[in-house]
């Protein structure tokens, strides 16, 4: 199984591994699904943690490598931006369904707005749908 | 497609002894759980030093992505 994911999942599993966030990450290490997410995520997850949380680069950097993501440049999905950022107005939300047009696969997220989207043929599940 | 990798031979002493007294069926299964641990054990570092910042801020998850 594979899935691109949105940064609330990952900081849910940050908050909490025994919730169903932090058990999908572990089944990424153990290589029973495998995690993708955008650079937009990324950039977006960074933000975050050096504003609200007061990350360092160095502790940033170690929470980047930590996470069983394996992160998508946006080059790679910029076409399929484009396309989707006409549908869904969030350049960020565009990217996950960008990134999982390309790749195949379905997009987890507990965000609302990304949840009622729909942009080809991507599925957009909630975390205990996938699990 | 195997390969091979450089040791001394502490080390490959260490790890045949590691893997006959843990029940691992090669050296291969050994190393491969091996990293599973390790990056189980960075990322619960993570997990750790994350809750630390957000308890310490008295924010949840849905302040940080609000």
């Amino acid at each position: 199984m594979m899935f691109v994911i949105d940064a609330n999942v990952l900081f849910s599993a940050l908050d909490d591994m025994d919730s169903n966030a932090g058990r999908l990450l572990l089944k990424a290490i153990s290589g029973d699904v495998k995690l993708y997410s955008t650079e937009h995520v990324m950039v977006e997850m960074l933000d975050i943690l050096v504003r609200k949380l007061d990350y360092s680069e160095d502790d940033v950097d170690e929470a980047v490598k930590a996470l069983p993501v394996e992160w998508v440049d946006s080059e790679v999905y910029a076409y399929e931006l484009k396309a989707a950022k006409g549908i869904l107005k969030d350049e960020y939300d565009a990217s996950l369904f960008a990134c999982a047009a390309l790749l195949g696969c379905d997009v987890l997220t507990g965000d609302k707005a990304v949840l009622a989207a729909m942009f080809r043929d991507v599925k957009v599940l909630k975390l205990k749908d996938a699990l | 497609m195997a390969t091979s990798i450089s040791v001394s031979e502490e080390t490959r002493n260490s790890l045949v002894a590691m893997k006959m007294s843990e029940g691992f069926s090669s050296i291969e299964e050994l190393l491969q759980r091996m990293i599973v641990e390790r990056k189980r054990n960075k990322l619960l570092e993570a997990s750790k030093k994350f809750r630390s910042r957000i308890d310490g801020k008295s924010m949840g998850v849905k302040d940080l992505v609000g």
